[in-house]
């Protein structure tokens, strides 16, 4: 009988103390005792305060939404990846363009294989050159630069102007 | 001739000498640089290489080789140097916007140097415009 009322009591103690610590949770020193032991969780004081908040309850744009930033996504992190913008091509050349390339392209070819330039076949090349569009005209210069630069070039009175 | 006469004389000879030294010397005052011949230099291995000279220099030079300028589009430009020791040059081509904007900056009192890489890429393009560089006067 004793033995009993002492097992009820110390039930009941025990329950109490389960009540109170479940009811106000972990004291102080438990918590910093926690947060010793396992510093990168989450201190449990902030969980403690947040408001019991249902998830289910939740709006489910808005969990997307909070979930993305949490994230670090950022508001629009949900929506999907917007597709790599392809590079501006140039348009085609005209045929008119095509031609005066081709025609300026064999007069470098010309003074390359021959490996050198009088001034009226510069006058002559410089003629073909202004008339093709302004990155391929800067291409076939540089060829010339090169071609010059490796001894490759003799040009009759300095006239490299191209 | 009266010994009055010979003085004056001699007065007018001294003041005339006086005017032509200060005016002689007010056309050369100021530093000049004496030199700004178009030279190069090139790596006979990747053929990179750099050339400077002065504009005024290479044209008043009395051989018929000497030249160095530099010519600009609106989106390239190139510098082209041809020393009088050697029968070719060195070029260099760039579409860099600071480069051509140095480029532009050429006239004919300019000193210019620039320097080229292997693929003829200029690498660098300077001008000096300076007070003390020969005038182009033809």
């Amino acid at each position: 009988m004793r033995t009993a009322i002492m097992t009820i009591l110390v039930g009941m103690g025990c329950g109490g103390v389960g009540f109170y610590v479940g009811h106000h949770g972990p004291s102080a020193e438990l918590r910093s005792a926690h947060a010793a032991v396992s510093p990168v969780e989450p201190a449990p004081a902030a969980s403690a305060q947040a408001p019991g908040v249902c998830v289910a309850s939740v709006d489910r744009q808005v969990l997307r939404e909070e979930l993305a930033r949490a994230l670090g996504g950022g508001a629009g992190a949900d929506t999907p990846a917007a597709a790599p913008v392809p590079a501006k091509q140039p348009p085609p050349p005209t045929p008119a363009q095509a031609a005066a390339f081709d025609d300026a392209r064999q007069g470098v070819d010309g003074a390359l294989a021959r490996g050198s330039l009088t001034s009226e076949q510069a006058d002559d090349l410089r003629a073909r050159l202004l008339k093709v569009d302004p990155e391929s005209h800067y291409q076939l210069v540089t060829e010339l630069v090169v071609a010059l630069n490796h001894g490759k070039l003799k040009v009759e009175n300095g006239d490299m102007i191209f | 001739m009266p010994k009055s006469k010979w003085k004056s004389k001699w007065k007018l000879v001294m003041v005339v000498t006086g005017v032509v030294l200060m005016a002689a010397g007010a056309a050369r005052a100021g530093y000049k640089l004496q030199t700004g011949q178009v030279r190069m230099s090139r790596n006979d291995v990747d053929y990179s290489g750099f050339a400077s000279g002065t504009l005024s220099n290479a044209r008043s030079s009395s051989d018929s080789n000497q030249r160095i300028y530099c010519y600009t589009y609106p989106t390239f430009g190139a510098c082209v140097a041809f020393p009088s020791t050697l029968t070719s040059g060195i070029s260099c081509s760039t579409q860099d916007a600071g480069m051509l904007a140095v480029m532009r900056s050429v006239n004919g009192d300019s000193s210019v140097f620039f320097q080229a890489d292997t693929q003829g890429n200029c690498v660098n393009v300077v001008v000096y415009n300076d007070s003390a560089n020969m005038p182009k006067l033809n």
